[in-house]
Formats: structure tokens, C-alpha cells, sequence
């Protein structure tokens, strides 16, 4: 005959009061064995299983109701323990309470960034309609599209409902002496109301957007340029041209949006103006979203969206051969974490920085959970007798695994409103490491409150359990004599605890000291062009050449500046026009595409670009000007040219498709125009009026505030209609490593914390074991043992621990950075430093943190050792 | 003092039917016959639990059986509580029933 499966009948057991244990599962296995005979074993396990988890509720409020004789005194002894034991109780929570905060934080934060967007009543039926291809062999991968594709694909798809497209256009807005250089204003279509959420406050949602030259503003900017004026009907000047009418205030979209606007505009103006053909696929700069039938299937649509491409861009694919390119479909509530393209909306996080983030709040968990376990079973010994005198008088084991479960459980409860309190304290700390505004309410937030309960029964329960399972199995006897049994197995088990706390704290260390050399060489890495005093100043694409000029020729006459220069891009700016060219030998028919940079004869000189071949741009040679070109190494060194100088290389002029030709005269030493993300790409530097939008001055005072002021007042004299945004290029470039920067401080933050945690759980297991050996150290003094020698005993322990964790954490660490570092163009190397230096912070972290208790028993008097009992 | 509830009213009454042979395996086969309602072991424990308390029934233990797994059977017998709170019910439902009209629908 078969008994019921055992472990099931352990489960059940473990909630069943002792005297109800055999008249319970004497019925259980009665019912089982009817069943498995009847139906066959299966049936009888499903059974069990299925009972048990039915029967288990009313199990426990049973219990409950009947069990509470004792509770009053469990209650009292834990309070009496905690008192008794300050520091111990203090570090134990304190520990726990770090632990909780560190996670609730991080899990506000990883809330947020999964909230992206599902503000959107239809956000789970809204896809983005992004754009792929590989054009002359070089992918792109677009956030956006051309200006028919929304139409065509909402006309060829009955299961589209509707679609909405958004231009991002900064402009200058004027009302009345007001002028304001606007950087969020977009483009919108009407159904942006239909499709999105986003509240309009005043104005008609069917018809706000409907007519060219409307527009509706957010509140702020009503307040900013009206004042308290009611803002429908008055008109604001757009770039100094046109006269747009306001027709609606809009609500600002959340924070927690992957694009946001100050000002949305009728699309329908941008036909007007001719900015949009209505009909023309190739230019690829307009967002456009879609709505779709509930019941659509978004992977289907998909599929027949890449069908339909081939017919939308076959004009264009005729124009430009051997030219590929694609839509598809994002679901909107991806996009924040999961995409990355070409001209997104806004600066996207990523799914990395979320796992990231979680994983580090896990680890610090679990170093919490496991000092708790260390720190509770440290004090076990002291309890040893409470806990034979218990089983003498007759406590059942289920009683005192009840009492200390219990015990570790309003532990942990305790912990809570201190760690609510940190998160409370720290939060502002947060908020700037992670660069956030997160808001801590906790009671508007059920999903916190849940995860709070969840991690309580984590750390209650599982971190109890160990010693409630341990404690309640000693033998009273040997307990009340004072014989502890302090078996090997234990010790190891305790052991691989540590470890893997240490393990942790190592990988986090190599980790944040890997991130931190990364930012470093790319912030200090020679970007082939002298970044140090160059201010720039951006004015607005299209403006007078000859106003442009003047500007330039004033400012160049400032004493404290050295050379100006203007031009369409500027080097780590982060942004260059990209072109198809065609270099003489190297391609005829398919384009290559290169960087292209439209400069003045001052920008070689102005950014110390160095030449080292040919010569620079000449002005005196009248002939340079609009057909002469300075390339890159990389590019020779792509092309394979052995002698550059003179080589033609085919261009379109601009927007037309008409070929003509340029010389090089010249090779410049390679320079990053963009950012150290991007790899080094052949690269175009022509001597033209074209697309610019850049002043640069190069400095030479230190007077940066006193220059700025003379500049400003230039400025505003020649170029009165547009605001004097201006940046220095060095700080511009270190910002752009923001994120870097971010994980760098996140990471350091952590792992000091975790560090902190560990520290605690190291120094609750050191007074532990200080406490087993007193016994043994008072004797070995007495036997003469030197000082030196007992230190020695009792720390090498700790240092075996620590390297063993070291060794574990070494080669992980190495090959999660190298994954992490894989991931950018330029990276710095790891070298072994990095390992050296986590295992000396380890290791002197462990010395001193154990010491204290060492020290303490070391020079204690052999005497009071030995009369320990 | 209070009524029998109805769950408690329908175990005590199946032990008293039960005679000799009332423990939880027999009840809960015997509750769910006439009931015609799954009830979990659990539930029926709950029940027998707040029996006892009230003091409506005693129990004991009797003998062990192999299917059990040698585990003894726990036992439960109505006492005289349990009776007379049994009575009290049926009187009181008896006269509620005597003096109902006929009920109308519509």
C-alpha cells in the first residue's frame, strides 16, 4: 500500500496543532487511500494536494483561535529580549530597516519607469510606426516616418482606427515684446485628442487642431505669455513669420511620457507652409502613432505592413538603388524601455538600467536577510537556556518554531517604519541620484503596499525560519548544562552565508570601479580637437548670411576672444547631417554615406582640428569656396586612397538629385562629431554656406561672466528676434554621459550601503564566534599564547572568507563588466587593479569590522574567560 | 444564548446519526451525501472544533487502522448539550413552519 506523498504530509503537518496532528492526517491518508485505490494514484495525489490547500485556512484560524494562550508571553520575552540587547536589536533592524528602504526605493523607481505611457486610456491599442532599412549598406533605424504613411496604412488597414502624426519643431514665439526660443513645439494632428489621453482644458477637442496656423499651449506657457489674460483667440508669431491662433489650453503630459510638448500645432500648417508633401515618402522625420481594433492582432498587422512598404517606397527605392526600407509597429507602452532609435522624442531609459537596478536591490535584500539570519542565530547561544527550560516544562518544537518565527517576524515589522522613514529622509538623495521626481505617498499606492507586505513575510518568515528550525532542536539537557551543541555543519552552512554576502559586495565594488574608469576615459579620452574654453552658441537655421556675418566679425573683435567660427555641426555635439557620397574610384553608382559638416574657413583653427595632409581651406583662393572638400583619416582609410590630395568625390547638392563634384584638398586627423557612443564614420568637411546654425568662440580669458555680458549685448543688438542660447562645449560634451554618470553614482551609492549592511552581519558573527571561544582563548593565554598569535586565530577565519569570496566574485564581475563595457565603441580596459583594490577594501573592511570584537576577547583577563560559567 | 448554526446543526446531527462510528472521515462523507456540497476536511474540523467548545459533543480517541496509516481515529459522540440544542432548533423551526400561510408568487 502507498502512504501519501511525504512532503505533502510534512506541509500539512507543519500547520496542524501537535494534539490534532494524528486524528488530521489519520483521516488525510484514510480518504487518500480510498482514492488511490478507486481512481489510482494520480487522482489520490491530486486529492491530497487539493485538500490540503483548502483545508489550510481553516487550519490556521483555528489555531488562531485557540492558540493565543501563550502569545502574551512570547510577546513579553521579545520585548524583554530586545531591550536587553540594545545594540544587537539596534543593529539587527537597522540592518533590516536599510535593506527595506534601499528596496522600496528602488522599486518606487523601477514602478515608475514601467508606468511609461499606460496613462493613455487606449495605450494598449496605440502602436508607434517606426522606420528600418539599409540604405547604400548602412541600417537606419528611424523613430519616425514620412509624412503618408499614417494616411496610406490608416486607408489600407480596416483594423487601424485612426492615426496622429507629431513634427518636433523648436521655434522662437513671440507675443508682443515677449520672445522665447520654444523647444518643445510640435506639430499635431487633430486626432491627437481621439488617439491620446491628453486633457484639454479649454477649446473644442473635434476642431482645436483642425484649421492651419491653430495651436493649443500648455497652462504654463498660457501663464507665460498672457499672464492672466484668457489666452483662446489671442495669436502668438512663430519664428517671426507667421501669426498661429491659440484655440485651446492643454494639460502638460506626465512626466512619465516618452515625449512631452509645450505647444502643439495644427499639422495641417505644415502642408501650408511646405515644410510636408502630402504625398512624399522621402523624408523621414515625422512621428506617427496609430490606434487599432481592440480584437487586432498588432504581429499580424505588422507582418502586412512590411508587405505594404515595398509598394509605399518603391518610387523611392527607384531613386536611390539598392535602398531598403520598412515599417513596423512599437507598442507605445514599450517604447520608454525598449527603444532606442534614430531621432527619438525624447531621451529614452532602457530595460538594462531597470534589471540593473532590481538586481541591485535584491542583492542588498539579501545581504539584509542574511546578516538577520547571522545576527539571530549569533544570539542564539544566550538563549539556549531560556529555550531548554521551555522544552523541560513542555513546549512542543512547534511551539518554539512558532515563538521564533513570531520573534523574527516583529523584528521585521519593526524595521518597517524605520525603513519608511529613511525612504521619507531619503528620498530628496533618490530623486537626485536617479534623476527623477518620484512622489513617496505611500497610501495612493496599493502596488507598494503589497510589495511591502510581500517583503515583511520574506524576511519575517525566511529569515526566521533558520534559526527557529535550529534553536528549537537543541537538547534540553546539554542546553541547560551548557553544552551548546556548535556542530561543523553549521559553522559551514553560517560560512557560505557570509560568503555570498561578500561575494555580493565585491561584485558591486569591481562593478561601481569599472562604471567609474569607464566614465573617466570617456571624459578624458582625446577627442582629436581641443574642447577646453569654446563657447557655443546656436542661432536658428535660415538666418540672413550677412547678419550672420556681422555677428561673427563683432565678436571675433572682442580682445578676450580668439577665433570664431561658424558653422553646421559642431564636434561632440552629438548631431551631424548624415549624406550618400560617392568617392571617385570607391563607388559610381551606390552612395556611401558619410558625416557632413558645412564650415567656415575659421572652423580648423577655432576647434584646433590638426590637418595632416593637404593643406586647410584658403580664402584668398577665391575657388575653395563651395567645391572643395577636407575628409577624414578614417575616411582614406576606408576608401583605401593612397593619395588623397586631389581625389573627386560625387555629392548631391543639396536636396536635389543632381551630381557634381568636389576636390580634397586636405585630410584631417580624425575628431569626434559626435558623442564617444558612436563609432568613428568617414566624414565631409566642405567649405560652404549651408544648414548653419552654430557660432563658436574661442577664448582666451579666464573672465568667462564678463565675457558672456559683452556677448549677450552683441547679440541682442544684431540678432534682436532670437533668445542667445549659448553652452561651453566641455561641459556640453561631459554631460552628455549623463547616464554613465548616473549609473556610476547609483552603483557607488549602493555598494557603500550594501558594504554598510555587510559590515553589520560581519561584526554580529565576529562577537558570536568571540563569544564560543572565550573558553578557548582563556586557556590558551594562560598557556602563554602571545597576543599577536590570537589575533592572528581569530581573524585569518574572516580573511579565508574574504578571499574565497573575492575569488568567486572576480571572474563574475569580469565578464558582466565586460558585457556592460561591450557595449560602447570606446572602453576602457580592465585591468587588475580593479580586483586588487576590491579585495584590499574587502579585506580591511573585514579586519576592522571584526577587530572590535577580537580585541576585546584578546585582551581580555584569562581569569574572567575562564570563569565564564 | 445563541442557535446552532446551520453548518454545526448538520454535523451534530450526522454524529448523532453516526452513532459509533462518528470521526471525520465518516462525517464529512455522510455531511456531504445529504448536503450535496463539497466541504474540505478542514472546514469540518473547524466545525467540530467550535462542537466541542460549546461543549456539544466529546471526543476520543479510538482505533488505529492500516488505511490510516496506523493512526488512531478521533472519535465524537453528542452529549446531552448537543442534544437539547438540537431539539431547541427543530421546535423552534417546527412552530416558524406551523404557522406560515400560503405563499404567493408573482
Amino acid at each position: 500500500m502507498r502512504k501519501p506523498p511525504q512532503i505533502l504530509e510534512l506541509i500539512l503537518k507543519g500547520f496542524l496543532r501537535y494534539d490534532d496532528q494524528e486524528a488530521f492526517l489519520g483521516d488525510f491518508e484514510e480518504r487518500y487511500t480510498d482514492t488511490v485505490n478507486e481512481r489510482g494514484i494520480f487522482a489520490g495525489i491530486l486529492w491530497y494536494l487539493v485538500q490540503a490547500i483548502i483545508s489550510v485556512p481553516r487550519i490556521i484560524k483555528n489555531n488562531y483561535k485557540r492558540g493565543t494562550a501563550m502569545l502574551k508571553n512570547y510577546l513579553k520575552i521579545t520585548s524583554r529580549n530586545i531591550l536587553k540587547y540594545r545594540s544587537f536589536s539596534f543593529i539587527n533592524i537597522s540592518g533590516l530597516a536599510l535593506g527595506i528602504s534601499c528596496c522600496l526605493l528602488i522599486l518606487i523607481y523601477v514602478m515608475d519607469e514601467l508606468s511609461y505611457d499606460r496613462y493613455h486610456e487606449k495605450a494598449e491599442n496605440i502602436y508607434r510606426i517606426v522606420t528600418e532599412g539599409l540604405i547604400s549598406g548602412t541600417p537606419l533605424n528611424a523613430a519616425t516616418t514620412p509624412v503618408p504613411a499614417g494616411p496610406a496604412i490608416t486607408a489600407d488597414f480596416p483594423e487601424v482606427l485612426d492615426y496622429v502624426r507629431f513634427f518636433q519643431d523648436g521655434c522662437s514665439v513671440k507675443y508682443g515684446e515677449k520672445i522665447f526660443d520654444e523647444s518643445d513645439f510640435c506639430y499635431a494632428d487633430n486626432s491627437v485628442f481621439d488617439i491620446f489621453s491628453f486633457e484639454l482644458i479649454l477649446g473644442d477637442r473635434e476642431t482645436a487642431l483642425k484649421v492651419p496656423y491653430t495651436l493649443v499651449i500648455t497652462e504654463e506657457m498660457a501663464e507665460k505669455y498672457f499672464g492672466d489674460k484668457d489666452p483662446i483667440g489671442e495669436s502668438l508669431r512663430i519664428d517671426n513669420n507667421d501669426d498661429y491662433t491659440v484655440t485651446g489650453i492643454i494639460r502638460k503630459p506626465p512626466v512619465n511620457s516618452h515625449f512631452s510638448f509645450d505647444i502643439l500645432a495644427s499639422f495641417d500648417t505644415l502642408y501650408d507652409l511646405g515644410t510636408a508633401k502630402a504625398d512624399f515618402w522621402g523624408q523621414i522625420s515625422y512621428y506617427t502613432y496609430i490606434l487599432i481594433e481592440d480584437d487586432a492582432d498588432y504581429l499580424e498587422l505588422n507582418n502586412k505592413l512590411i508587405d505594404a512598404s515595398k509598394r509605399n517606397y518603391a518610387k523611392l527605392m527607384e531613386m536611390v538603388p539598392g535602398a531598403e526600407v520598412k515599417n513596423y509597429l512599437q507598442p507605445l507602452t514599450s517604447i520608454h524601455l525598449h527603444s532606442n532609435l534614430m531621432g527619438e522624442a525624447g531621451t529614452n531609459s532602457s530595460i538594462g538600467f531597470v534589471y540593473a537596478f532590481s538586481t541591485i536591490a535584491f542583492f542588498i535584500l539579501v545581504i539584509a536577510c542574511i546578516n538577520f539570519m547571522n545576527l539571530t542565530t549569533a544570539r542564539s547561544a544566550n538563549r539556549a537556556k531560556e529555550i531548554g527550560l521551555r522544552k523541560v516544562m513542555g513546549a512542543y518544537r512547534s511551539q518554539l518554531t512558532k515563538q521564533f518565527l513570531g520573534e523574527s517576524v516583529i523584528f521585521s515589522l519593526l524595521s518597517i517604519p524605520i525603513a519608511l522613514l529613511i525612504v521619507n529622509l531619503a528620498h530628496p538623495l533618490f530623486n537626485n541620484l536617479t534623476g527623477k521626481e518620484l512622489e513617496f505617498a505611500f497610501t495612493e499606492m496599493p502596488g507598494v503596499i503589497i510589495a511591502l507586505a510581500v517583503i515583511i513575510f520574506f524576511v519575517g518568515v525566511i529569515s526566521g525560519s533558520y534559526p527557529a528550525v535550529y534553536l528549537s532542536g537543541f537538547k534540553p539537557v546539554k542546553t541547560i548544562k551548557g553544552e551548546l551543541q556548535q556542530g561543523a555543519k553549521h559553522s559551514v552552512f553560517r560560512n557560505i552565508l557570509v560568503v555570498s554576502q561578500l561575494t555580493i559586495s565585491v561584485f558591486l565594488i569591481i562593478g561601481s570601479f569599472i562604471i567609474l574608469d569607464q566614465l573617466n576615459y570617456l571624459k578624458n579620452k582625446d577627442l582629436g580637437f581641443d574642447r577646453e574654453k569654446l563657447l557655443v552658441m546656436r542661432f536658428r537655421e535660415g538666418t540672413d548670411r550677412s547678419r550672420v556675418e556681422s555677428l561673427k566679425t563683432e565678436i571675433r573683435n572682442l580682445s578676450s576672444v580668439s577665433n570664431v567660427s561658424v558653422s553646421s555641426a559642431i564636434p561632440a555635439s552629438g548631431f551631424v547631417m548624415i549624406d550618400g557620397f560617392f568617392p571617385e574610384g570607391v563607388s559610381d553608382n551606390q552612395s556611401i554615406l558619410m558625416q557632413r559638416v558645412f564650415v567656415d574657413e575659421d572652423y580648423v583653427d577655432t576647434f584646433g582640428v590638426e590637418i595632416i595632409h593637404g593643406r586647410g581651406f584658403n580664402t584668398e583662393m577665391g575657388s575653395d569656396f563651395d567645391n572643395t572638400l577636407l575628409i577624414n583619416e578614417f575616411a582614406v582609410k576606408d576608401f583605401g586612397w593612397d593619395e588623397p590630395v586631389g581625389k573627386k568625390i560625387g555629392e548631391f547638392a543639396s536636396r536635389e538629385l543632381d551630381r557634381r563634384n568636389r576636390e580634397v584638398i586636405g585630410v584631417v586627423k580624425d575628431f569626434h562629431v559626435l558623442s564617444l557612443y558612436d563609432a568613428m564614420q568617414p566624414m565631409t568637411i566642405a567649405l560652404d554656406w549651408f544648414d548653419m546654425r552654430y557660432i563658436t568662440a574661442k577664448i582666451s580669458t579666464d573672465d568667462t561672466q564678463g565675457l558672456l555680458r559683452s556677448i549677450t549685448t552683441i547679440w541682442e543688438d544684431m540678432l534682436p528676434d532670437q533668445e542667445f542660447r549659448n553652452y561651453f562645449l566641455d561641459e556640453f560634451y561631459n554631460r552628455s554621459y549623463t547616464s554613465e554618470e548616473k549609473l556610476s553614482r547609483i552603483f557607488r551609492v549602493f555598494t557603500g550601503l550594501s558594504v554598510i549592511i555587510g559590515c553589520l552581519g560581519l561584526f554580529g558573527l565576529a562577537s558570536f564566534t568571540a563569544e564560543q571561544r572565550t573558553k578557548e582563548i582563556g586557556i590558551r593565554k594562560t598557556l602563554g599564547s602571545s597576543l599577536s598569535a590570537i589575533i592572528n586565530l581569530l581573524v585569518r577565519d574572516y580573511l579565508m572568507l574574504v578571499i574565497f569570496a573575492n575569488i568567486i566574485a572576480w571572474p563574475a564581475g569580469y565578464f558582466l563588466m565586460k558585457t556592460w563595457l561591450n557595449s560602447f565603441p570606446y572602453q576602457t580596459s580592465i585591468n587588475a587593479g580593479v580586483f586588487i583594490t576590491a579585495l584590499l577594501i574587502t579585506a580591511s573592511i573585514a579586519i576592522l569590522t571584526v577587530s572590535y570584537q577580537t580585541l576585546k576577547v584578546a585582551f581580555s583577563n584569562p581569569v574572567n574567560a575562564l570563569r565564564y560559567e | 444564548m445563541r442557535y446552532l448554526s446551520r453548518k454545526e446543526e448538520l454535523l451534530l446531527l450526522t454524529i448523532w446519526k453516526l452513532a459509533d462510528n462518528a470521526y471525520g472521515v465518516t462525517i464529512r462523507d455522510e455531511v456531504m451525501k445529504v448536503s450535496r456540497q463539497h466541504w474540505s476536511i478542514g472546514a469540518i474540523y473547524d466545525v467540530l472544533d467550535r462542537l466541542k467548545e460549546k461543549g456539544y459533543v466529546k471526543r476520543f480517541m479510538g482505533d488505529s487502522m492500516k488505511e490510516r496509516g496506523g493512526r488512531r481515529k478521533r472519535l465524537y459522540s453528542i452529549t446531552k448539550q448537543g442534544y437539547n440544542a438540537l431539539q431547541e432548533v427543530k421546535e423552534i423551526n417546527s412552530v416558524m413552519w406551523s404557522e406560515l400561510p400560503e405563499p404567493k408568487f408573482d
